[in-house]
């Protein structure tokens, strides 16, 4: 095989394994988008939450009991009645309280199972493989009741207001837990404990090569995709999704439960978040309490590009965009300085010209 | 709590105790605090005691003139201590020279930065000697005297890797070497696969990665599994402890020029190191730590010299600096104002030891301005 | 899920007069006031024995700064209803088309003896002109490409698509002929594969070129302009000249970008705004002679000069204190004219608005263009201020500082803004410093407080922000507008 052949498939694999992760990401913003036709901002940051716990949890740090665990328990349930005061003023509805009063339970119980997993994690004698798969489940536990929590206090409360008010709490909520998790776990990014591979390559030849990780990563991605694209089209629930995110009020008078149609999207949404964190950092071992932003921006920048609640697109689109940063490093002078500048112009481009997105549908201009 | 009078000497340290570079910042911190201590514990300076007041800078630099603005107006320090980051000591230099406050950046390696001045001064190495010796170290002794295709590979977004990819490509020229490729990558980003695939493409004898720790780690990890092997080489924003976990031990073998080594059997090495653990519950001091353990003992002692807290006796102390003994290396302080000392070379260890990774930095050599 | 609001209806019926100047007497009152204070507030030599330090001076300065920002992402944000997470890149290019206009451009080299540089405020015009010929130029070709592309769909719906997919194809193509070395198919050097954008940077390049003869701050024309002032007022008019530079370039790019965009609603538009914000930061972190992330000191003459000291604040108050006067003024009054009716009437319904014949996309852009303005000169006050900065203090962060302010002003309340911004720009330093005015009979854990409060400040913002929304959603502040109808959603 010549030299450039080579390196252009070599490119093409990279490209593809960097946008596999986009689409981790990506699907996630895409399902929340689809039904809720809401850019859950905070998405990002429940993907850095992920990493996180899964990085106190994997090192047996996770333990509720002590400080600063103690503090953050005590920060969250205080955060969690603030907003449920006023969220209970916004919806004037005493049910609200009931409500506020499980997502405070779910929320605790969430944290205490994290607690005894990573307790159970200082018992010799476990392979780092099975310490990992602890640490995943403890993160999809905490960050799916994250998701419920988020999605109750600060999302439901306004589903009827405009949508911009929506985004901006949003905003605020991914703000809240970039700063907040900069309290609560320490601005010092930290090693993720990656198991070590003897021979971490899946196949090797000349100068092509492809990780074991990059591989586990494409593959569940594209799993992921058929998963949801089941669950979606053949399951109750996600005719019910889809019956909800066509249209809300038809929806509600066909009898079916939005609360729990939209927060089950939620909770699915952050459950892979998690595992995207788990996954990625894995692929990256160092975690901090900023890195969902970034990952976050790129992974909406893809969502738009396949066509924003479109799952097949956010895949789509996330290894497109993938590749196009590889090829723009590789094959331009100079072009890594733009990689950044690379998908904000595609944002750009693609939102003025056809903001549906490559298979988005309809367009979403509606006036 | 007023500098003047008979009461404590007031200096200011404005560090960047969060944002993006916090790590640096409370580390310098500890360190000019351990000197404080020191100090204080020996009878203090003049007759009284030292108080050291931090400012948080948030790795900002409007909030670091602002810090350096309460520090002087708010809190009536004598003397400035601060910042480890070149941008945002440039920032807030200017505001110590007009209020003729003698500033000494610990660790500000930016050529720019005493030019700012005759008041600014710095305790550490600028990049212009950094940046030589490192090229001059990878011309000669990494493969063999043969290292003559040097790639480069930057952060295009902090300020200190630009100003040492400049320095060493120019030396590198210089010495007859060539730049087979310069490429970049952004603060905060965790896939440099692409820039490192081109780099293969080109067959350095060894890449150029004047960064900052985090992103170096994934770099070397992400280097060896595409299957580059030659050696990378970086700045003092190597230093740290997490290098060989973060990198999957991929950092094995790179080598990068330091402040001080942490296996230097000298007394005053192992003392500040002793101390420092004790101090911080074992915490492995790193570069930045005893370069703010260093400038505090300098400050301290250039008052000493003056006899008094004024601005300018303290200014002209320090100018007439000669072999001081710091923790880190004997400081002159040269008529531009920057430090004259030796600089470290290290080679990462990074050995498994059941399912983890363990790091030491192996002393090289040490070259001498 | 914005429901049309029943609410259009007033405003539209409402008298279209402009609301009388002095009915917001008090707005020009209070800031000429603060005009009046400026030499009390900074070095005290006229009223000696009151002596503010220059700690609080600099908040001082920092909040009239921030005035200008705020009020101006108010008339995007809150009046005109487009939400824009783009402001910081606004005042970036403000910022630095200022600061390099008067540091390249306007000082001329010392005459003999003379340390100072004379100022040269014909070169900082002559710079300014050639650089925005240059912006509107190339501005205008990419709309005009743009508009070509989106005519395409008059042709065939799939056109745009099609052309995109062709331009992929054409790079695809490219990129395999370079691996095989035998360069662009753009005709471009074989270095460059992209015969795309070979193309676009030739064309830059060459209108650049043809403007060069208007570069040069020693020619004969700049010398001419400059020997026309007046000595006294050349450094009056090299600031105005930077400022101005700054805001028009700002609202260009503000435009070139707002057109298009704009077509975007609601949260298409933030994520666009964001993005070209981005755009604009990394096309700094690139470019050579704006220092790149090793940051861009201003030579900060203009406004120095004067202060024996070394003080900025004397001469520079009335100056930052002057532009946030306008920018509250121009905002007030394009809030209470017809066209900020038409306005307010947009955002509230862009159906109902567009059914009683208001220029819709003309109305967004105009409110676009003048927030843009403003936001440039902000930036440029803020470069001569510091007189040093850098592309990382230009980032989301400092957008969502600026639109945390807004929204918790609540949006559309101009008054509400100003009472935010001042509020938020002061918690820091107040928090900072609260080991001197806490008094002494507090116990000791009332200081850590403060300490934590001010460390985790940005946690405090993001709560603000999301209760502002849940309890009150016209935000914390904005007490004059309660009875009006203003934003749907309150619906």
């Amino acid at each position: 095989m010549p030299d450039w052949l080579q390196n252009l498939i070599q490119t093409l694999i990279l490209g593809l394994s960097t946008g596999a992760i986009y689409a981790l990401i990506a699907v996630g913003y895409t399902m929340v988008y689809g039904v809720l036709r809401l850019i859950n901002f905070a998405h990002g940051d429940v993907y850095m939450v992920g990493a996180m716990t899964a990085y106190f949890v994997g090192t047996s740090q996770f333990n509720v009991f002590a400080s600063p665990w103690y503090a953050s328990v005590l920060l969250i349930i205080a955060v969690g009645l603030t907003l449920a005061f006023f969220g209970l003023k916004a919806a004037k509805a005493p049910a609200v309280l009931i409500e506020v009063v499980r997502a405070l339970l779910i929320g605790a119980a969430a944290m205490i199972f994290g607690g005894l997993m990573s307790k159970l994690l200082t018992v010799s004698g476990i392979t780092p493989w099975a310490k990992i798969g602890v640490a995943l489940i403890a993160a999809m536990v905490i960050c799916g009741s994250l998701g419920f929590i988020i999605e109750l206090l600060a999302y439901r409360p306004l589903r009827k207001s405009p949508r911009i008010n929506s985004l901006i709490t949003a905003i605020g909520v991914s703000m809240l837990l970039m700063y907040g998790g900069q309290a609560v776990f320490g601005a010092t990014p930290r090693s993720f404990p990656a198991p070590i591979m003897a021979d971490p390559f899946l196949f090797k030849a000349g100068g092509i090569s492809i990780g074991k990780i990059d591989a586990l990563i494409i593959g569940v991605t594209f799993t992921l995709m058929l998963t949801l694209r089941h669950i979606v089209l053949n399951t109750r629930t996600g005719m019910a999704l889809r019956a909800v995110s066509f249209r809300f009020d038809t929806a509600a008078l066909m009898g079916i439960n939005i609360d729990r149609i939209i927060s089950f999207t939620f909770v699915l949404g952050s459950v892979l978040a998690a595992a995207a964190g788990v996954l990625i950092a894995l692929m990256y071992p160092s975690v901090n309490p900023l890195m969902g932003l970034m990952m976050g921006l790129k992974a909406f920048v893809a969502a738009v590009l396949g066509g924003i609640g479109n799952i097949a697109g956010a895949v789509l689109g996330a290894i497109l965009l993938g590749i196009t940063e590889a090829l723009v490093v590789t094959y331009i002078d100079g072009g890594s300085q733009w990689r950044d500048g690379v998908a904000f112009a595609i944002l750009v481009a693609i939102l003025l010209l056809k903001p549906s997105g490559l298979l988005g549908g309809k367009t979403v201009e509606k006036v | 709590m007023k500098g003047g009078g008979g009461g404590d000497i007031v200096i200011g340290h404005y560090a960047s105790l969060t944002g993006s570079t916090a790590v640096f910042g409370i580390s310098a911190d500890e360190g000019a605090r351990l000197a404080v201590d020191e100090l204080n514990g020996s009878g203090g300076v003049l007759g009284r005691k030292i108080k050291l007041v931090t400012e948080d800078t948030q790795s900002k630099p409007e909030e670091a003139v602002t810090a350096v603005q309460k520090l002087i107006n708010q809190d009536k320090v004598v003397a400035m201590l601060g910042e480890i980051a070149s941008n945002r000591s440039l920032a807030a230099a200017p505001i110590c020279q007009k209020a003729k406050i003698p500033m000494l950046s610990p660790a500000s390696t930016n050529p720019k930065v005493t030019k700012v001045g005759n008041y600014i001064f710095r305790a550490c190495f600028i990049d212009t000697f950094q940046g030589p010796v490192m090229a001059d170290f990878a011309m000669k002794s990494v493969n063999g005297p043969h290292a003559r295709k040097l790639a480069v590979f930057y952060d295009v977004k902090n300020d200190y890797s630009l100003g040492l990819r400049e320095v060493f490509i120019a030396r590198v020229k210089e010495l007859g070497g060539e730049i087979v490729a310069d490429e970049s990558f952004g603060e905060g980003d965790v896939d440099f696969r692409a820039q490192l695939n081109k780099i293969k493409a080109t067959n350095p004898d060894a890449i150029w990665v004047p960064g900052y720790y985090q992103e170096v780690a994934l770099i070397a990890g992400q280097a060896r599994q595409l299957g580059i092997t030659v050696p990378l080489l970086g700045g003092d924003g190597w230093d740290a402890d997490s290098l060989a976990k973060s990198s999957a031990g991929g950092i094995d073998g790179c080598f990068f020029s330091n402040h001080y080594a942490s296996d230097d059997k000298s007394p005053a090495v192992q003392k500040f190191i002793s101390t420092y653990k004790a101090k911080y519950n074992g915490k492995l001091p790193d570069a930045m730590a005893i370069l703010g353990y260093d400038s505090m003992l300098l400050m301290a002692d250039a008052i000493k010299r003056a006899g008094n807290t004024d601005g300018k006796a303290v200014r002209d102390a320090l100018a007439k600096t000669k072999d001081f003994a710091g923790a880190a290396g004997n400081i002159t302080i040269d008529k531009d104002r920057n430090a004259q000392k030796p600089i470290v070379v290290l080679r990462v260890v990074a050995k498994k030891v059941g399912d983890n990774f363990e790091q030491k930095f192996q002393y090289v050599e040490t070259v001498t301005p | 899920m914005s429901t049309p609001s029943s609410d259009v209806l007033p405003l539209l019926t409402r008298p279209s007069r402009f609301a009388p100047l002095w009915a917001n007497w008090w707005i020009p009152v209070a800031i000429g006031l603060l005009i009046l204070l400026a030499p009390w507030i900074e070095g005290g030599t006229p009223y000696a024995g009151v002596h503010w330090d220059k700690f609080w001076a600099r908040i001082t300065m920092l909040i009239g700064i921030n005035l200008t920002l705020a009020v101006s992402l108010q008339l995007i944000n809150g009046i005109a209803g487009q939400f824009s997470l783009g402001h910081a890149g606004f005042m970036a290019v403000g910022a630095y088309m200022g600061g390099y206009a008067v540091t390249a451009h306007g000082a001329a080299a010392p005459t003999d003896g003379d340390a100072v540089p004379w100022m040269n405020p014909g070169g900082a015009l002559l710079f300014v002109l050639a650089v925005l010929l240059v912006t509107a130029v190339s501005g205008l070709i990419a709309y005009g490409l743009y508009r070509a592309v989106r005519l395409l769909a008059r042709l065939h719906p799939k056109g745009p698509v099609a052309f995109m997919w062709l331009l992929l194809a054409w790079l695809a193509l490219d990129v395999m002929l370079k691996t095989k070395g035998v360069g662009g198919v753009g005709g471009g050097p074989a270095s460059n594969p992209l015969g795309a954008i070979n193309l676009l940077g030739l064309t830059i390049k060459t209108i650049g070129a043809s403007f060069t003869f208007l570069l040069d701050h020693s020619s004969p024309l700049a010398a001419l302009l400059t020997n026309s002032i007046p000595a006294s007022l050349r450094k009056p008019s090299t600031l105005i000249v930077s400022l101005l530079g700054g805001g028009t370039a700002a609202a260009i790019i503000g435009f070139v970008v707002g057109l298009p965009t704009l077509r975007l609603r609601g949260d298409y538009l933030a994520i666009a705004t964001l993005g070209v914000s981005e755009l604009i930061r990394t096309a700094i972190t690139n470019s050579e002679p704006l220092g790149r992330a090793t940051g861009f000191s201003v030579s900060t003459f203009a406004v120095e000069a004067d202060a024996s000291d070394g003080t900025l604040a004397t001469y520079y108050f009335p100056w930052v204190y002057g532009v946030a006067l306008l920018t509250i003024l121009i905002v007030w009054r394009i809030q209470h004219s017809p066209k900020g009716r038409a306005l307010q009437c947009l955002r509230e319904d862009e159906i109902a608005s567009s059914a009683v014949g208001i220029d819709v996309t003309g109305h967004k852009v105009m409110a676009f263009v003048i927030g843009a303005f403003l936001a440039g000169l902000g930036g440029s006050l803020f470069a001569h201020y510091d007189g040093y900065m850098n592309p990382k203090q230009f980032d989301m962060q400092r957008s969502i500082e600026l639109v945390v302010m807004v929204t918790l002003g609540g949006l559309g309340s101009v008054p509400g803004t100003i009472i935010a911004c001042l509020l938020l720009t002061l918690l820091q330093p107040t928090l900072q410093t609260s080991e001197q005015w806490m008094p002494h009979w507090m116990p000791h854990w009332t200081l850590s407080i403060t300490s934590f409060a001010n460390q985790y400040r940005l946690v405090i913002y993001a709560m603000l922000l999301i209760l502002a929304m849940l309890a009150r959603s016209r935000g914390w502040l904005n007490f004059r507008s309660r009875g009006q109808a203003t934003l749907a959603g309150t619906t």
